[in-house]
């Protein structure tokens, strides 16, 4: 994704993506970061056990906590859009 | 509400991509008229024909015009670029509630960062407005100087030209206005999540 993205519009992109296990390579190409940046969210993420590292190949999968982070990040945003009238020509 | 928010959310990707496109075609206009006001003056100094003074200054302002409209051309083409990437996401998404959250994240992060380039586009577009507002009306002026014939056909010439040059002019103008609408509802919805990350914020501090 390109465009300036706040750490809250990451993480978001980072917990969808991660409802199915994925490799760290996977992520940071994903959500367009770089390595160094992705371990800092990666490891803010695992902290607050929004994500969970599993297996031997060290899979990332998002937890109940991190799901829960999606349906209100998702509430939040969506609400931006839920104004009379949107932008049109006039 | 998903349904509604989606078609929201289409609607106005589309009513900037034909904003944007409509800019893209003025600022064109503007670089080839510019180009051409230029050249005409400069061919005419070459050959004497007319004061010289009087046609370097206007072989000046078509190079000013050609050079606002390239420039403007490139801002335009900037501004497109995020776009075609936003109409392209919601394109492929599924109309689930990810991704229309996809695509709302995505229309912020290319409104944030091409916030400065939309506002310099904004005034290079009135400038480009003033700029055929004055070629228009010399044209005018020229026209009903040298107007003597009578002939209908160069009667009806005149006022085409003039009038399509005016046009542009005019549209060169409402374009900032409609832009200006597009930001401030863009920076209202960017005020508003920053508040939303306020949310965020508190949520993750009592998560663990």
């Amino acid at each position: 994704m390109k465009g300036r993205r706040t750490q809250y519009e990451i993480y978001w992109e980072i917990l969808v993506f991660c409802r199915e296990q994925r490799t760290f390579t996977s992520i940071i190409n994903r959500c367009d970061m770089n390595s160094k940046k992705g371990q800092e969210y990666l490891k803010f993420l695992l902290g607050k056990k929004y994500l969970v590292v599993e297996g031997e190949r060290k899979l990332y999968m998002t937890t109940a906590a991190g799901r829960e982070y999606i349906s209100l990040f998702n509430g939040l945003y969506q609400e931006l859009f839920n104004e009379r009238p949107g932008f049109k020509l006039s | 509400m998903t349904d509604d928010i989606y078609e929201k959310v289409g609607n106005e990707i589309r009513t900037l991509f034909g904003l944007t496109l409509v800019n893209m075609v003025m600022a064109a206009l503007v670089m080839g008229f510019g180009t051409s006001f230029a050249v005409t003056q400069i061919l005419a100094t070459v050959e004497g024909d007319g004061t010289l003074f009087a046609m370097l200054i206007f072989a000046v302002v078509g190079i000013v015009a050609a050079a606002i409209g390239i420039r403007w051309l490139l801002s335009v083409v900037s501004v497109m670029e995020g776009v075609l990437d936003v109409r392209e996401k919601y394109q492929e998404n599924k109309k689930d509630s990810e991704g229309i959250t996809g695509v709302i994240v995505q229309m912020l992060a290319t409104y944030r960062s091409k916030k400065s380039t939309l506002e310099r586009m904004v005034k290079i577009s009135k400038i480009g407005g003033v700029l055929f507002a004055f070629s228009g009306f010399l044209q005018l002026m020229a026209f009903l100087v040298t107007y003597t014939t009578g002939d209908t056909m160069t009667l009806l010439t005149g006022i085409v030209g003039v009038t399509v040059v005016f046009c542009i002019a005019l549209v060169c103008f409402l374009i900032p206005k409609y832009y200006g609408q597009f930001s401030k509802r863009w920076d209202a919805r960017i005020a508003k999540s920053c508040r939303a990350e306020t949310e965020l914020k508190e949520k993750m501090e009592t998560d663990l």
